[in-house]
């Protein structure tokens, strides 16, 4: 059978009345766990597991990318109406779509997100279905050496690409690395590293409660010191006809869509890489390509788009390496390949021959479950926007609680709580003097798989950094990164000689 | 205060660069060891945060006491005073009696606005982190003597 006939028949599979339920209940619970703050794709697919013990396999992983796909398109909503991104994909998302929510434009930038995530979900989703074991096959390629080079890329573009001051941006990056080096170090056999004696360290930062004290509670910290009115966002009630895009904005949204869907799924499909990389990566390229690249942070709904296609196309390029391989690629495909696991099942090539059931039928319902996240998505926009509307004094203490319970639910302990009290203040001292806050927070989800991946290169070469020029992928990342490094010091040295032509003459 | 966030870089610089070169090393046997990539960022911390210094000594900044912004301090110490509540009675009290506290003394709203609102969105949280994603809820010290 080709692919056409094994799709049709996992949408046999996926179309049956369980299997529907649970991919349309799953993208419903996954917007609800992503749209609040802080919880994230990871957090709510490993939560909701237990809940699928009862189910057969097929089911069970239909219901869990439903979970996972919902989560992709929730994250952005917090993102855009709170400044909170739900995941760190989303943190892109948040760098427009905060500041189009405060013109008033938060309709729209929940519609070019949900839009977009589902144009970017639909064509990982074709290109998982007709290019997937090709796809897989180049990703095989990636060794350590390339993927430290694409790291390093992504890492060096951050400092200097956000923020007014390059030179503060690159210091926010490094301090990102640095506080991912506390815990244990896996490649040394598991010692304690930069922990101080503590043992709340030795598991190492979690990522949610940081990402809720830099954001959530900074954004609380600034919401009692603004000047503004008491609701975030006052005026008329938006209506979802308020929110659709005129024909302008789609040609707008058009191409940052389309490139982002591209080098979201290519980026997604890479082992390791993930839905945070590809966001921020597509956001860099949109912001270098596109005439108005300086006014990107500023709230254009190119930015939302092309970071939402980007995270949701890569959300399904992550399964590429997870089915054809059994190598994760997201935190998230490391969830599901434990529960993949758990059922019995066990990812790699053979998975494709053996199981084409199962894996077709979760194709299929990979795009019923995108097709109702959208719709789930739209109709509740209205819905969502009415949280904008709560006072000042009623939104504050709800979000700090959301802050304190879910910094809490993480390890059930009252340390991360401690600790995301700690990163708000740090970060809102730091945002106050031009330090940008998602170059930690980025810096900081990349550096253990920049570490590992560095350290496994320099093992294989036997400590020869010639590994990565002798490789032409991780040699044109790195001519690539040389690139984004000189460009901005090579403008200004030119604009400083024009300047200087223009006073002589 | 830029003077003061530039001196902790340096410092939590400093920190890294020492343990990572006496404590975890750098390179050795041909790879490289568990301060690598940490002594490498760090020296990009303390060399860029350098920098800043040097501009900041270029420029005359006029010196004033580092105050408090008390508005911005209000989140921060109910979060504090929210985890005391919650050692205290337990999760949803907690929540319950933060909300409350917040609304009814710090948004100044009536009494029944705010233990309406309160009791509403307790019961959220109860029902998303307590029944739906069956977080264990601690009851706190009051509530195990009672």
């Amino acid at each position: 059978m080709n692919n056409f006939e094994l799709l049709m028949q996992g949408f046999g599979t996926a179309l049956s009345f369980v299997n529907l339920a649970v991919a349309i209940g799953g993208g419903i619970l996954g917007l609800f766990v992503g749209a609040m703050p802080g919880l994230g794709a990871v957090t709510g697919v490993a939560l909701l597991l237990p809940m699928t013990f009862k189910m057969n396999p097929t089911t069970a992983i239909i219901f869990l990318c439903g979970v996972y796909f919902g989560n992709m398109y929730g994250g952005a909503y917090s993102a855009i109406l709170l400044n909170i991104p739900g995941d760190s994909p989303a943190v892109m998302t948040a760098m427009d779509g905060f500041p189009l929510s405060k013109k008033g434009k938060a309709g729209k930038a929940l519609f070019t997100a949900n839009a977009s995530s589902f144009i970017g979900g639909v064509f990982g989703i074709i290109t998982l279905t007709i290019f997937g074991p090709m796809l897989a096959k180049v990703g095989l390629k990636f060794g350590p050496a390339e993927v430290t080079a694409l790291i390093l890329l992504a890492l060096t573009s951050i400092g200097w690409l956000l923020g007014d001051d390059p030179i503060k941006g690159i210091v926010a990056s490094a301090l990102g690395i640095l506080i991912s080096t506390i815990g244990l170090d896996m490649m040394a056999g598991g010692l304690p590293r930069y922990t101080f004696g503590s043992v709340s360290l030795m598991g190492g930062i979690s990522f949610i409660p940081l990402v809720i004290g830099m954001f959530g509670m900074t954004q609380v910290m600034e919401l009692m010191t603004s000047k503004q009115s008491d609701s975030l966002v006052t005026g008329r009630r938006l209506t979802l006809r308020e929110s659709f895009l005129d024909r302008k904005d789609i040609k707008r949204i058009g191409m940052p869509v389309l490139k982002g869907s591209v080098l979201g799924n290519f980026i997604g499909f890479l082992p390791g890489a993930g839905g945070t990389t590809a966001s921020f990566l597509a956001y860099v390229f949109e912001k270098k390509t596109n005439k108005k690249g300086d006014q990107m942070g500023k709230g254009m709904i190119e930015g939302v788009a092309v970071s939402e296609s980007a995270n949701n196309a890569a959300a399904v390029g992550a399964f590429i390496p997870l089915l054809c391989l059994g190598i994760p690629g997201s935190a998230t495909a490391v969830v599901l390949l434990g529960g993949l696991m758990m059922w019995g099942l066990q990812p790699g090539p053979l998975l494709f021959l053996e199981q084409s059931d199962f894996v077709w039928g979760l194709i299929g319902s990979m795009y019923i479950g995108n097709l109702a996240c959208i719709v789930v998505g739209l109709v509740m926009i209205p819905f969502l926007m009415s949280i904008l509307r709560i006072p000042r004094g009623i939104m504050a203490p709800i979000i700090v609680t959301i802050c304190i319970v879910g910094s809490y639910s993480i390890k059930n302990n009252l340390f991360d709580v401690w600790f995301m009290i700690g990163a708000g203040i740090v970060a809102y001292i730091l945002k106050k003097h031009d330090y940008p806050i998602p170059p930690i927070l980025l810096a900081f989800v990349l550096a253990p798989r920049f570490e590992q991946s560095i350290r496994r290169a320099f093992t294989i070469s036997h400590g020869s950094p010639l590994i990565f020029f002798q490789k032409p992928i991780s040699a044109f990342l790195l001519g690539l990164t040389l690139i984004f490094i000189l460009a901005p010091v090579v403008m200004k040295i030119a604009a400083k000689a024009k300047n200087r032509k223009g006073a002589v003459m | 205060m830029e003077i003061v966030i530039a001196v902790l870089n340096i410092i939590i610089a400093v920190t890294w660069i020492f343990l990572g070169v006496t404590q975890y090393g750098f390179w050795s046997g041909g790879k490289p060891q568990g301060g690598f990539v940490p002594i490498i960022f760090a020296i990009l911390v303390l060399v860029f945060t350098l920098v800043i210094v040097f501009r900041l000594m270029r420029k005359t900044i006029p010196v004033y006491p580092i105050k408090i912004n008390w508005d911005a301090a209000t989140p921060v110490f109910s979060a504090i005073g929210g985890v005391v509540l919650i050692l205290l009675f337990g999760i949803a009290p907690a929540v319950f009696l933060f909300n409350f506290g917040w609304m009814r003394f710090i948004s100044k709203y009536s009494l029944k606005r705010s233990i309406f609102v309160s009791l509403i969105f307790t019961l959220f949280v109860y029902a998303v982190f307590r029944l739906w994603l069956r977080v264990p809820f601690p009851i706190g010290i009051v509530m195990e003597l009672l």
